[in-house]
């Protein structure tokens, strides 16, 4: 009788031994950037190149403590349940960092449904911007902040003009971002340029000059997208079609890969059998699509690679944006509305993914006041030493709008 | 084939010890082995969570507090013994139920339906487009949310019975399928209040939606959690009291002897399904009012805890054997150690380490049980 | 060559539970001989092949083979011993060529121990030969005939050198051709010195093929003699005689008018070939008559109650008429619906849900009667399981238990109770006491007595021959799927069902 009993027992035991191990208090080192591998929903990418190396153990300065954190992989109703054993556990949370903002807004339906009106004092910060989603967040007041993740469309096709009327373009391009705030919504946001690092330029080599005229009357562009079941990659076609409007002798033939590499590959290979003038790819996974790309340059076809990289060097133009300077833009506003400290709920991203660990390490960036590209003292116990010793700048400095 | 048979076990019961109350008890969480699981992962959550205002587990703050070392700063019972706790696992959890409460059904058949997340996502689309954009009211939605996912049941149900494909491999045909039609609705945008202009209802909380997620019972239940016990409880009534129910555990524990029994094994069968299918859509309904919005990914791996949850109650995989009281403990069970390692914040890759773990271990004791 | 013994086996005894199943029995076998060993169903003689095979150990007695005392622990013993078994369900592996089935679990390998395919297959297309056997070695087994795959298999018995080969019932799927051909290669194997034990029970081919036959009756040797020497009465003497018990309760037969009437039966076998398992049969049955169906298995007459009963589907089909009306029954519902009920031979796979209660199982046909239109009322089905189980005196802790922890007979009893339970008018009964204790066996005797003089319509199959000449007002013998014999009155005696069941003989439309 006992011996049955004891199998039962150690379900007890074990998951007592797992939480035991796995909880650690929330303060999660990080190691510079973390291997891409894609999630679900996940919008993978490339480590970015050119990266300072961070000190070894980044965590989270004292005076702000993060005192919950959870994987919610993108998804709003995993945050929804997160969010919900934080607020059981704590009474006081200052500020929820989610890594995106349906993760945002599932926190704050969180909050609104305890039934006690945290919602209205804490502050949410959510990432990406869409405008039928983030964008109606501010508006709502769901959200303090958001940050831009632009998807690129729009310079995609100014750098597609520029390659078109034979200029040469730095192979990798990355974007800027938005600081959006329910007071500059209507301005349309702070546009804060990239970082400067090795190896990239900025988005304003677009704007070096104006925009060349295009020899030819018509001009055919491949446009391959890994799928469209993400909300962000739809608003990245509508704002690519957009933009192609404005040249009326672009034509844009897109193609869908429904999120399967095998069908990218030959999607890109019908491109170069079509003698398109220009591709457009946002690859699934950069390893497989490397080859095709290679073939369409041998082919003399231009390629442009959106928001996720290939490998090697074989293409025309790298656009995308960056990760770890939205994180540490949302680091450097919680230290800006919270001088004197604030406890911090971080709703993460898909870890596996490469874009949550970026988001995640440029946050601890930000908080410790580390700027691109340079180190800040090392965090000791107690003090402020961030404002005096910050190097780069910091969204209040630059102002100029996208 | 030999003639002569092994003869089965003498016909008188062997004479029964007179047992001490102790001893009782412990035949009967021997007997029950859910009723066991389900006070050990609670005896777990009062053990390893922490108190208000502490980050140590409440033993760990305990034996720390007994022995002088660690930082004091809790204060209070451990959060599982406050009822805020109780209250959010029922509320979260009660979809998982009310899947769960399908699955049960086609798994006493003998089936399996692992399309049952792809539809919860599919019918939470339709009834927020139904009800946010095109603004038809709460009542119609929901039937129309039920009703996409019986007719999906009842495509899972012919491919089984008519055309004999088997279980896995057809639901694994309509998990993808439904969510492909759950990205079309909408074009893979989520449907929320006022996210496009020409939406019925435009910003607030839709009155429905709200109304299922408030704490109306007692300021402790949501009507969500009423709606997932009433499901479970009718469903119990049919499985017991009806023909239908009688001939589901026939099918599972014999097929043949069922069918030479005059048991209409097809139209049962399809039945179970569609019924699995209508549940999964109830609980689109659930998931849409917690979340306020329908997402196009909702759903997404609810199928393997719906599973989880039947067979750690205690009901058989290989059909036959179960019961939906089975699979309340179940749904408990689950519920409870998610929100045990949420509440603790384990880390992600220890979370999966854990679950995998633990529905081994009851597969094991299942298993078992079994072996008579 | 011959006249020296092969095989020994002495005081062979084995028990399965509580049942005797090989009693004391010596049997041996010379080096090329064809020894037939022959028995009814339950003889004995399947049990003793499988202790010979290896498939299960005896409980006393020895097995000699070529002067040395063999210890069999598992089939693979007796494999690598010489002995090789050929079962009607043939152990080939259908996707793998001939070659590779016949060199299967002895590949020949080359040079760095890489599977030799030349050599497979030279060593295959040798034994072919052998055996007269032109066949593409390297064409997958699947797409040969039945027969083709049973000559097939004795290549394959013979690439493992075997030095005694047991076949079991090995013609049951041929046509006369193919019979005759395996007979040839039977033949050529007696010349090269093999030693042969051919279980049948087709009269024709022990006289045709075996040199000794031994039969087995009742878990016991009975006798051994020259096929030559035996005539075909002494033959079914042996197998058959035995003193009537006077068990068997007696009854006053006054039968009504034909309840069922049956006309064309047939059903095809689902092997693809078109072979007919019942023949277009057709028999009737009156009010009070137990109409018995002689016949070992296979021979059809199972098959033809599940054909009456929708059990086949659309594999079978018969004209049925129920006290005058057509009626069409494509499954067992529809045959429900009309009166008739069938007992299966087989309760743990067609008869029992095994996992649920003894009540569940006993009202499990009977379920629109339990309640209201779609519901089960537990009472009602209380009231009316507990007289039907005092009626079969089923011994059952409670009726709630599991059915799986029944004993044999009283799970026997429980399968009866549910088609009682649906208060038919014909009441097929295949095997009704198999598994079933003496005593309770007269209560089911008296039970079949009773319904009959109630005006029900029996039609009883069972293969211990005194019980269906006792019980029996008339007996059909089958044969091959058709009727060979009507046997009534006097006429219904032991020896000539089993002399039916065993030949053929012409058969009436």
């Amino acid at each position: 009788m006992l011996r049955r009993a004891i199998p039962v027992l150690a379900i007890a035991v074990v998951v007592s031994a797992l939480v035991a191990a796995g909880c650690k208090p929330p303060d999660t080192g990080v190691t510079g950037p973390t291997p891409g591998a894609t999630g679900p929903v996940a919008k993978g990418k490339a480590p970015t190149p050119g990266v300072p190396a961070v000190p070894a153990e980044l965590k989270y300065p004292d005076k702000y403590e993060c005192i919950f954190d959870a994987d919610c992989k993108w998804l709003e109703g995993e945050a929804q349940k997160e969010m919900n054993s934080a607020l059981s556990r704590f009474a006081e949370i200052d500020v929820v960092y989610a890594h995106n903002d349906p993760s945002a807004h599932g926190a704050f339906m969180a909050a609104q449904q305890e039934g006690k009106g945290r919602e209205k004092t804490i502050k949410f910060i959510g990432i990406d911007a869409n405008p039928d989603e983030g964008l109606r967040y501010i508006r709502e007041g769901v959200l303090s902040v958001t940050f831009d993740y632009q998807t690129g469309a729009a310079e995609g096709i100014k750098a597609a003009v520029r390659i078109l009327a034979a200029e040469k373009l730095p192979q990798n391009i990355t974007l800027g971002t938005k600081i959006i705030t329910p007071d500059n919504i209507e301005q349309g946001g702070e546009y804060v340029p990239p970082d400067a690092r090795e190896g990239w330029e900025t988005v304003d080599v677009l704007d070096k000059g104006p925009l060349p005229k295009l020899p030819k009357a018509k001009y055919v562009i491949g446009y391959s997208q890994c799928n469209l079941g993400e909300p962000w990659r739809i608003r990245m076609n509508a704002e690519l079609q957009k933009a192609a409007e404005a040249h009326p002798a672009l034509e844009l033939m897109m193609k869908d890969a429904q999120n399967k590499t095998e069908t990218q590959q030959s999607q890109v290979r019908e491109f170069i059998t079509q003698k398109v003038d220009l591709i457009i790819i946002s690859p699934k996974e950069a390893g497989p699509l490397t080859a095709p790309v290679k073939e369409a340059m041998d082919a003399e076809i231009p390629v442009i690679v959106l928001d996720r990289k290939v490998e090697g060097e074989d293409y025309t133009c790298f656009i995308g944006g960056d990760n770890v300077m939205i994180g540490r833009l949302a680091g450097n506003w919680v230290r800006e509305q919270f001088p004197d400290g604030a406890k911090i709920v971080e709703l993460k991203g898909l870890m596996t993914s490469t874009p949550a660990g970026e988001r995640h390490q440029g946050f601890l960036e930000g908080l410790n006041a580390i700027g691109p590209g340079g180190a800040a003292p090392a965090p000791t116990a107690g003090g402020p030493t961030e404002s005096k010793t910050e190097t780069g700048p910091t969204p209040a400095e630059t102002k100029k709008t996208g | 084939m030999p003639d002569n048979e092994a003869v089965a076990p003498p016909e008188e019961p062997p004479p029964e010890l007179p047992l001490s109350s102790a001893r009782r008890v412990l035949v009967f969480l021997g007997q029950n082995r859910g009723i066991t699981a389900l006070l050990a992962v609670m005896l777990a959550g009062v053990l390893f969570t922490p108190q208000p205002k502490a980050t140590a587990p409440f033993a760990v703050a305990m034996i720390q507090k007994v022995t002088g070392t660690g930082e004091p700063g809790g204060e209070g019972p451990p959060l599982f013994l406050t009822g805020n706790l109780h209250s959010s696992v029922l509320y979260e959890y009660a979809e998982y139920g009310i899947l769960a409460t399908g699955m049960t059904l086609v798994i006493l058949t003998g089936g399996i339906d692992l399309s049952v997340g792809s539809v919860l996502g599919m019918a939470a689309m339709l009834f927020c487009w139904l009800h946010i954009a095109k603004g038809y009211p709460a009542g119609a939605a929901l039937l129309g949310g039920v009703g996409i996912g019986a007719i999906c049941g009842y495509a899972n149900g012919w491919l089984v019975s008519r055309l004999g494909l088997q279980p896995f491999v057809a639901t694994l045909a309509m998990m993808v399928a439904a969510r492909g039609v759950a990205k079309v609705i909408s074009g893979g945008a989520k449907i929320s209040p006022g996210a496009f202009g020409w939406y019925h209802i435009q910003g607030g909380d839709p009155a429905f939606m709200a109304w299922m997620t408030y704490p109306t019972f007692g300021g402790f239940l949501r009507p969500v959690t009423v709606l997932f016990v009433v499901t479970i409880a009718t469903v119990a009534l049919v499985v017991k009291y009806t023909r239908f129910g009688r001939h589901l555990y026939a099918i599972g524990g014999n097929e043949e002897a069922a069918r030479l029994s005059g048991v209409p094994v097809g139209a049962s069968k399809t039945l179970a399904y569609v019924l699995c299918g209508a549940l999964s859509g109830l609980a689109g309904v659930c998931n849409a009012s917690r979340m306020m919005l329908g997402d196009p990914e909702a759903g997404s791996t609810y199928e393997l805890d719906a599973i989880a949850a039947v067979v750690i109650g205690g009901t058989s995989l290989a059909g036959g054997r179960g019961s939906m009281v089975f699979t309340v403990l179940g749904t408990l069970i689950i519920g409870y150690i998610n929100k045990i390692l949420s509440i603790n914040a384990v880390a992600e890759a220890y979370r999966l380490l854990a679950k995998g773990l633990i529905i081994v271990i009851a597969v094991v004791i299942q298993g078992r049980q079994k072996a008579k | 060559m011959a006249g020296s013994p092969l095989l020994e086996m002495r005081g062979i005894d084995k028990w399965f539970g509580g049942v005797h199943a090989v009693s004391d029995v010596s049997f041996d076998v010379r080096a090329g001989e064809v020894h037939a060993l022959v028995g009814e169903n339950g003889a004995g003689k399947s049990t003793l092949v499988r202790v010979l095979s290896g498939a299960v150990s005896a409980d006393a007695g020895e097995i000699v083979l070529g002067g040395k005392t063999l210890r069999l622990r598992s089939p693979r013993d007796a494999e690598r011993a010489g002995i090789a078994m050929i079962h009607q369900e043939l152990s080939l592996c259908p996707n793998m060529t001939v070659a590779e089935n016949t060199a299967l679990g002895s590949e020949p390998t080359g040079p760095l121990r890489l599977l030799s395919y030349k050599r497979m297959n030279d060593h295959a297309a040798q034994l072919l030969d052998q055996l007269n056997l032109p066949l593409d070695v390297n064409r997958p087994v699947e797409t040969f005939n039945i027969a083709t795959q049973q000559m097939i298999e004795v290549a394959k018995v013979l690439a493992r050198d075997a030095k005694l080969i047991v076949m079991d019932e090995p013609t049951s799927a041929l046509t006369e051709d193919e019979t005759d051909r395996l007979f040839r290669i039977i033949r050529d194997l007696r010349e090269r010195g093999v030693g042969l034990v051919y279980i049948t029970h087709r009269m024709e081919e022990i006289y045709e093929l075996a040199d000794r036959v031994t039969v087995m009756r009742d878990a016991r040797w009975i006798g051994t003699a020259n096929a030559a020497d035996l005539p075909p009465s002494q033959l079914i003497e042996w197998m058959v005689g035995r003193r009537i018990e006077t068990l068997f309760p007696k009854r006053d037969v006054t039968l009504g008018e034909e309840v069922l009437a049956v006309r064309n039966a047939t059903l095809t076998a689902p092997d693809g070939t078109g072979r007919l398992l019942v023949d277009h049969v057709s028999l009737g049955v009156r009010a009070g008559e137990i109409l018995g169906l002689g016949g070992l298995r296979g021979s059809g007459n199972s098959e033809l109650l599940g054909t009456v009963f929708g059990q086949f589907g659309s594999a079978g089909s018969a004209e049925i008429t129920l006290r005058g009306r057509r009626v069409e029954i494509r499954s067992p519902a529809q045959a429900l619906a009309n009166g008739i009920a069938l007992l299966t031979n087989d309760r743990k796979t067609t008869g029992l849900v095994l996992s649920m209660s003894v009540l569940h199982n006993m009202t499990l046909a009977s379920l629109g009667r339990m309640g209201p239109p779609g519901l089960i009322s537990p009472g009602r089905e209380v009231t009316e399981a507990g007289p039907l189980r005092d009626r079969l005196a089923v011994k059952a802790a409670s009726l709630d238990i599991e059915v799986s922890s029944l004993s044999g007979g009283n799970q026997q009893k429980v399968a009866l109770a549910k088609w009682l339970m649906t208060e038919p008018d014909v009441l097929l009964l295949d095997e009704p006491t198999r598994g079933v204790d003496v005593g309770a066996k007269a209560e089911i005797y008296q039970l079949m007595n009773d319904l009959a003089a109630s005006g029900k319509a029996i039609m009883l199959i069972t293969s211990e021959l005194p019980e269906l000449v006792e019980m029996s007002d008339r007996i059909l013998v089958f044969h091959r799927g058709a009727v060979t014999a009507e046997l009534r009155g006097d006429d219904m005696t032991q020896e000539k069902v089993m002399a039916a069941a065993m030949s053929e003989v012409a058969h009436h439309a």
